[in-house]
Parts: structure tokens; sequence; C-alpha cells
């Protein structure tokens, strides 16, 4: 026991603030989460906490309603990610060679991910106002009639799904520019030598030299889109038209704050968590088997 | 009275095999001791564990007739070059060379007298506001003796400083070091995978194999009678030639052929009639003659080195090599003879591959 | 090169060219609408103009959100809460980042996957564990309660960071100060610290950022309208029934100006910084 001290003392010092922190605020609400999962905690059950059992993953697993909203989550994540990666890569193609102002591109087109996501969310949510907003103001001016974007279901998911298309893609954007610059020339002279054309050298070259840093980024990206609850909240105004825009996080956010339904948002929250894990693990593997 | 002793010295990384196995050295005061052998063979890890970087599962390290096994290494009262001269690279040189003085807060005036006595020294002076990252690799390397000598520590240790050196500076640093422990005389204990470095720079040196101690002895001991066939391949430049040989009791028979033998040999090979051993021979006391009596070899390659000249031969199937001064009138795939005197040969025994004479 | 050849390349550049200055100039307005929105006049609010700049322009919504409105209120929480979650959390992934990265220990893979994983979570996971916990000590619409979700948040891509960092960092250095005289503490604090400072700017920028901008967890945490922190505040003025969009913007604009700043600073280290400790995984 005291070797075991003397040899390991030194890492546990230093790290003892930080595990400390990080139990009382990590470990412990992550436990009490669980905890409460299991319990009926809700406004009206605050200190008579009962055990329910599965009571909670049974409802939420058997409510229809819920795998609309599950669908729309997937939806909603594949749109944005694969339009983040085709613009971003896209735009990392074309100011990777030699543009005038190149600089000037790159800062400008930063901005999007620059700015906080509660004032882009915000704006974004004017310009789609159905009267006053830009967006339709625009369309009026070139003669199509203006969309309903907040008022109808499509709507009012297609908006924040544009909105976050524009807040996500400089962030795939660096990240690939980042990683196109280290694909060495000679490979995109030696095919052009050879003669190959521009979409050759995008399949061949550089799309599967990027992946290793795409990979990462694009996992990431898809676990902040998956968990993004600002846009979607802040843009359809907390999931109108009545609650019918919720992603699996505004709806459990939504749930336990609004509701005051704790128990049933504690079990959401671990089922969300366990479907994000698959994903995660899932994409890994599919990412891992490809590159042998 | 700074000797370093260490007494059976086991070390382990984890579950797997013992790097260190029951070391035991002795280090006089004031000498500069060179640990030699090949990669893995735990000469750095002796250094680190006397520095106290790292600990021993067994034994004792005493620097100074102190045991040090649990005083941390800032209390050891020792000094380290390492291979990467580990400058620090966001000070100065005169704050790198300073840095163990301010530590120990001493009083600025002392420091400062200190550190440019030890930049003269070493001919730093001139540096002494400028960066690592500003330096050439011998200058970074003087850094870094300046660091450890400034302290006056009771123990100096090496750690292959010399490596990451280009062969003409390396020299020139050995030649260097050599003087700077004459001068201040500090118990050293230095450690090289080079054995021309070995040779040329230390007062005794400990050759060292997988964990274990060859040899301790002086440069010429080890060269003139090396303990066993290890120590004898290693030492020396060319390396010694090893054959595998029988003793009839009153020649060597290498192959097919027959090497007379001296009386004083007959007598110490008495208890080795009829046996199988290894005979060793220094290229430099290989003869070649284009005929004449002596084993048929062949030339395979000539090496000119300017004043002398590295002949590789085969000779039944076994490589050799000569060193012959100037250049000899060979060439690749002559015929040749070769005489080797038995009576300046070294014996090593067939299984323990110990010395016998 | 032939002159077709050449040909077809400059009007291959030209068409890069106005695409590309087509796509940012849509990019970039939404932000010149903000600016825009901010400087109209008090009646011209609900404006069916397309125009950038209004008829009638005029700063006085930037005078109203000083003085009319608590902006400086607001402004006063965000700083005191992203400060101290900047210090809170560099001086927790500073020092246990060095021991994920020099030491091995008992725990030490648990500990690494447990920040991956941790970063999985969705919002309320934690949040509203935190809630309840917090309402239950009595830190609920309270600074510090907001603090300590904050540095929860932020807290493991930091170590994350740091840990990433050190390890490019030689050891030898360390061990040369230990010898030279220093604890290991000691070399930490002279050595590796000074040579780590642009992971420690990373992270203290990462920090604060998380805390500057937050919208959804201050919601849950802060009700008091005098503990606003500047995104309550200005959602505030983007209500729901009654929108007060020229002051909304006009503190946006303020806002954004010191974040969009720092950010376009920093855009060389970006890339760096993200390969560096996070994005490797």
């Amino acid at each position: 026991m005291r070797s075991f001290w003397k040899r390991h003392s030194q890492p546990y010092l230093f790290l003892a603030p930080a595990v400390a922190v990080m139990l009382f605020i990590v470990l412990y609400p992550f436990l009490y989460n669980v905890y409460i999962a299991f319990s009926n905690m809700s406004l009206y059950h605050l200190r008579d906490l009962e055990f329910v059992g599965l009571k909670h993953f049974r409802t939420i697993l058997s409510e229809p309603a819920i795998w609309a909203v599950f669908g729309k989550t997937i939806l909603w994540t594949v749109v944005n990610v694969v339009s983040h990666l085709v613009l971003g890569v896209g735009l990392a193609v074309l100011l990777n060679q030699q543009i005038k102002g190149r600089a000037i591109f790159r800062a400008l087109l930063i901005l999007p991910w620059a700015m906080p996501q509660y004032i882009t969310a915000l704006t974004w949510r004017g310009m789609f106002n159905y009267e006053y907003g830009s967006i339709n103001l625009g369309l009026k001016a070139i003669g199509l009639s203006p969309i309903p974007w907040l008022a109808s279901e499509i709507g009012a998911f297609a908006a924040p799904v544009i909105a976050n298309i524009w807040l996500g893609f400089p962030f795939m954007m660096i990240i690939a520019l980042g990683g196109l610059q280290s694909i060495p020339k000679e490979l995109y002279e030696a095919a052009d030598l050879d003669g190959a054309g521009w979409w050759f050298r995008l399949r061949k070259i550089t799309l599967p030299l990027l992946k290793p840093v795409l990979l990462p980024a694009a996992i990431l990206g898809t676990i902040w889109t998956f968990n993004n609850l600002n846009v979607i909240w802040l843009i359809t105004n907390q999931g109108e038209p009545a609650d019918k825009t919720h992603i699996l996080v505004t709806y459990v956010y939504k749930a336990a704050f609004h509701y005051y339904r704790y128990g049933y948002a504690a079990a959401f929250s671990l089922v969300i968590f366990v479907i994000l894990l698959s994903f995660v693990l899932a994409f890994l593997r599919a990412g891992k088997e490809r590159t042998r | 009275m700074a000797g370093i002793i260490l007494r059976n010295l086991t070390k382990s990384y984890g579950k797997g095999e013992p790097v260190l196995e029951g070391i035991n050295l002795e280090v006089h005061d004031q000498e500069f001791m060179v640990l030699v052998g090949p990669s893995g063979c735990g000469k750095s890890t002796i250094l680190r564990v006397v520095s106290g970087l790292e600990d021993i599962d067994d034994g004792e390290i005493l620097i100074d007739d102190r045991v040090v096994n649990d005083v941390p290494p800032r209390d050891r009262d020792i000094a380290m070059v390492f291979q990467s001269y580990a400058l620090y690279p966001h000070m100065t040189v005169y704050e790198n060379i300073a840095f163990g003085l301010r530590v120990r807060k001493h009083p600025k005036e002392k420091i400062d007298g200190l550190v440019r006595e030890a930049a003269d020294t070493l001919s730093l002076s001139s540096m002494l506001e400028k960066r690592p990252g500003q330096l050439s690799g011998g200058e970074r390397q003087r850094v870094a003796l300046g660091r450890a000598i400034v302290r006056k520590p009771k123990v100096f240790l090496f750690d292959e400083p010399l490596s990451n050196l280009d062969a003409k500076l390396r020299v020139q640093m050995r030649a260097e070091i050599s003087a700077l422990h004459e001068r201040l005389r500090i118990t050293t204990l230095y450690v090289t995978h080079d054995q021309v470095e070995a040779m040329t720079m230390g007062e005794r040196i400990t050759v060292l194999r997988d964990g274990l101690v060859q040899q301790v002895d002086k440069p010429m001991g080890l060269y003139s009678n090396p303990a066993n066939r290890f120590v004898g391949e290693f030492i020396g430049s060319p390396p010694m030639n090893v054959l595998p040989a029988r003793w009839t009791g009153t020649e060597l028979q290498v192959g097919e052929s027959r090497i007379p033998s001296t009386p004083e040999t007959i007598t110490l090979l008495a208890n080795h009639v009829g046996r199988e051993v290894f005979v060793g021979v220094r290229p430099e006391l290989v003869e070649i003659q284009s005929e004449g009596e002596g084993l048929p070899a062949r030339v395979e390659l000539v090496e000119p080195m300017g004043g002398e000249s590295n002949i590789y031969l085969t000779m039944g199937g076994r490589r050799l090599i000569a060193r012959v001064d100037g250049l000899p009138s060979l060439r690749m795939g002559d015929d040749v003879r070769i005489r080797m005197p038995a009576g300046q040969a070294h014996f090593f025994d067939h299984e323990t591959e110990r010395r016998i004479i | 090169m032939s002159r077709e050849g050449n040909r077809l390349r400059i009007v291959k550049s030209v068409v890069i060219h106005v695409a590309l200055v087509l796509f940012t100039m849509a990019v970039i307005y939404p932000i010149l609408q903000v600016i825009s929105i901010s400087l109209r006049p008090g009646d011209r609010l609900y404006s069916t103009s397309l125009a950038l700049i209004p008829d009638g322009a005029t700063l006085h919504a930037y005078y109203a959100i000083f003085f009319e409105k608590p902006f400086l209120l607001w402004l006063r929480n965000s700083l005191l809460v992203s400060i101290t979650v900047t210090i809170i959390g560099v001086a927790l992934a500073s020092t246990s980042g060095y021991a994920f990265a020099r030491f091995r220990f008992p725990g030490h893979g648990a500990g690494m996957l447990g920040f991956l994983v941790s970063q999985m979570f969705p919002a309320t996971m934690l949040l509203l564990p935190l809630f309840i916990l917090l309402s239950k000590i009595g830190m609920i619409d309270a600074i510090p309660g907001l603090v300590i979700a904050y540095v929860a948040t932020a807290l493991p891509f930091c170590v994350w960071t740091m840990k990433g960092y050190y390890e490019s960092i030689p050891v030898e250095l360390e061990e040369a100060a230990m010898v030279d005289g220093t604890t290991r503490a000691g070399a930490f604090w002279k050595i590796t610290l000074p040579l780590s400072a642009p992971a420690l700017m990373i992270t203290a920028l990462f920090s604060f950022m998380t805390a500057w901008s937050e919208f959804m967890v201050a919601r849950v945490i802060i009700q008091s309208q005098n503990l606003y922190t500047l995104p309550l505040g200005l959602e505030s003025l983007a209500g729901t029934f009654q929108t007060e969009w020229a002051n909304y913007s006009a503190g946006a604009v303020v806002v954004c100006i010191p974040v969009v700043a720092l950010f376009l600073i920093l855009n060389r280290y970006l890339v760096s910084g993200l390969t560096l400790g996070g994005v490797k995984g």
C-alpha cells in the first residue's frame, strides 16, 4: 500500500483538485440522473420519491409521437452534417487555390461560427418572420410568394436547418483547409501528368487523404448537431407550432423545465445518450474498416 | 570522498524482464568512469537511477558514503548532461546556467560571479544573452555543460552527450570534456554506446550487457585482457576476430588448418586438451602474405584508412579482418596466406565464453 | 500553354471568383442585417424594405441599451461568470492535463475515456440533475451555480487540449529542472507552464467563450432579472410578443465585436490548436 502511494502520489496530487470538481459536478450528477430516471420525480413528487422501475423507459418507447421526434432528429442531423461537409470541403478546395483575396474570404466565411449561437439563432428567426423577415421580403422582391416558415410544420423544420447549415459549415471548412494543406503537391502534379481531370483528383486524391482529418471532425459535428438546443429552440420558439418541431434534446429540455416531468426527462436523457454513443461507435468502426 | 557505490541494483519495468540484475559497481572519488554497452544493456537506466529520476526495486545507491535511495534528485548534489541537452528554450543562456543556483536561492551577486566563471571556462561569455534556439549544436552542448559545472556538484552524470554531434565536433568535445575533468576533478559517470569514446575518455570502463556487468577495468586492461568474448569483440576497432577452434593440446585447429603455439600457452591450456574453444585475435596481429606458410584465405575487400588499411578476408567460410600499415598491393579476390600468433591470442571457453587465457 | 487552355483557365478563375463573392455576400448578409436593424429609427421597426442602411438611420438603439436598458448590468454579470469560469477552468485543466500526460496510474485509461464520453452527454443529462442538486443546496439563481455548471461543461475539452500539448514538451526539460534543484511541481511551474502558453490561451479562450455565449443553461439556472447574463438579457429584448428589434440588434452588435475580433486574431491558431489536442481523438 505504501509503495503504491509513493509511486502514484504525485499524479494524484496534481489531479486532486480537478478530480474533486469532476466528481462533484460531472460524475455525481450523472449518477443522480440515473437515480432520477428510475423514480417518479416531478413537480408533484419532489420529496416523496418512489421507485418506478422501467416505467419511464416503457413510456418513451411506446409513445408514437416520440418516434416522430426521433425521426426528425435523425433527419436534422444527417441533413446538417452532410451539408456542412459538402459545403466545408467544397469551399476549402476553392480557397486552397491561388485566389485573390483568399484571406478576406476566409475571414468572412468564418464569421457564422465566430458569432454566439443565440444571437445568430435569434437573428435568423427574425429573418424568417412571415411579414417582415428579409427572406420573405426577398422572395416577394423576385416575384415569388412568401413561405410561412415558422407557422407550418415543414417550414418550421426547414428554417432551423437552413440556419444551422449557415452556422456549421465554417468549422468543417477550417478543418478541411488544414487537412488540404498537408496533402503533398506532388500527388496532384503526378495526376496532372497522367491527364486526370478535377473530378478524378477530388475523388481519388483529395477526399481519401482528407478522411483521417474529416472523420473526427464529422463525429464531433454529428454529436454537436444531434445535441444542439439553441438553434431549434430559439428559431421555432420552443417547439412551435404546437410542439411539433422538436428534436430529441429540445423535447427533453421542455419536458424537464417546462412540464417538470423530471423522472421522465432523466430517463429520456439516458436514452438519448445511449443512442448517440451507439452511433458514434458504429461510425468509428465503419470508418476504421474502410481504411483497411 | 564523493564516490558512487551501487550495491545489488535490481530493476524491472512492470512485469517484464529485469533491466538491471544485481549490479555492483564502485566509482572512486574524482574518477571518470564510463558505462558502455550496446542498446538496451541498462547503462542509461543505471545513470537515471543514480540521478534519482527513476527508482530501483532492490539494492542500494550511495553517493559520498550516503545512502540516497529515497533522496530526490535535487538533494543528491549531482548534475546531469542529457543527450538532447534539455536546455530551457524560454530562457537565455545566462538564465539556463543560473537556473539551478536561483532555485536554491543563492544571493544574486554570488550567482552572477559563478555563472560568468562557468561561461568563461567554456567560452560562452559572448553568448549569455542568446537563447538556445539561436545556438549551434556544439554551443548548446557547452551551455549544458555550463549548467552542470556551475553548481560544483559532487557527481557529474553524462547521458550520451555527444551522440547528436557530427563526427568532427564529437572528437573536439571529447577532448574538451576530458580537459574539464582534469581541471575540476569531479567524480563522473559517463554513459555512451561508442566504445571509441569509452576508450579515449575513461579512466576506468564498465562494460554492460543485458543488465549485467561484464567487466570493469582500465581501458588497456579491457583491451588486453577481456574477461569474456563479448568484451573482446566489443572493445577495439576494428573488432577482434573470434573463431571457433579446437585445442589439440599442442596446436590450435581452426577448420582444416593448424596453428602452432607457444610453451606458455600449452601449459595454461592444459585443462582444455581436446576441447572446443573460441580463439580471439586482434586485427593488428593478423599477418598477410601472398604465399608461403599460413592459413589459406581470400581477400574480400580492401579499405584504405589513410595511414592504415583494413583488409576483409574469408577463411574457411569465416570472416576475418586484418589491419596493416599503409596500403598493401592486395586486390579483391586475391588468395593469400594468414598467420596468427597463437601466443598473443585470447582463448574463451566454448560454453561460458569466459576468458581462459 | 495553348491560348485555348489559357482562356479556359481565366474563365474558370473568373467563375470561381464570382461564385465565391456571391456566396460570401449571402453568408454575411444575416450579419449585415443585424447591424442594419440596429440602426433603424423607432418608428420604422417593422419595415418591409430590404435596404441595408435604413432611412433615417440612427444610433439611438445603442444609446438606449446602455442607458435605458440594464445592458451594463448584464455585461457585469457575464464578465463575472466568464472570468471566474476561465480562471477555474485553466487552473484545473492545466494540472489534471499534466497528470494525464506525464504519469501512468490506475484510473488513467478510465479517466481519458470518461472525458471523451462526457462530450456526448446531451445538454439535459447533466443540466437536470445539476438543477435539482443546486436547488437543494440553494445555489440556484446564483452566480456560483452558473459557474459550476459551466465548468462542468468546459472542463473535459480543456483537459484534453492541455494533455495533448504537454505531450509535445520533452520530458527531459522537466528532468533537467529536477536535477537542477526543483521538485516535480517546481519543474511544472517554472518550465512546463511557461512553455505551454499557447495551449493555456486556447483553454482560457474556450472556457471564456463557453460561459460568455451560453444561453440554454443560463436560462434554467438564473431566474432573477438582476442576475441576467448578456445572452439572457438580449433574449429578453427579442422576446416573444414584443420585439425590441433595434435594441436587441444593437446589443447583439456590441456583444459580437469582441468575440469576432478575438476569433479573427486567433484565426491562424485555430487549425493547429484543434488538431493539436482535440480533434485527433
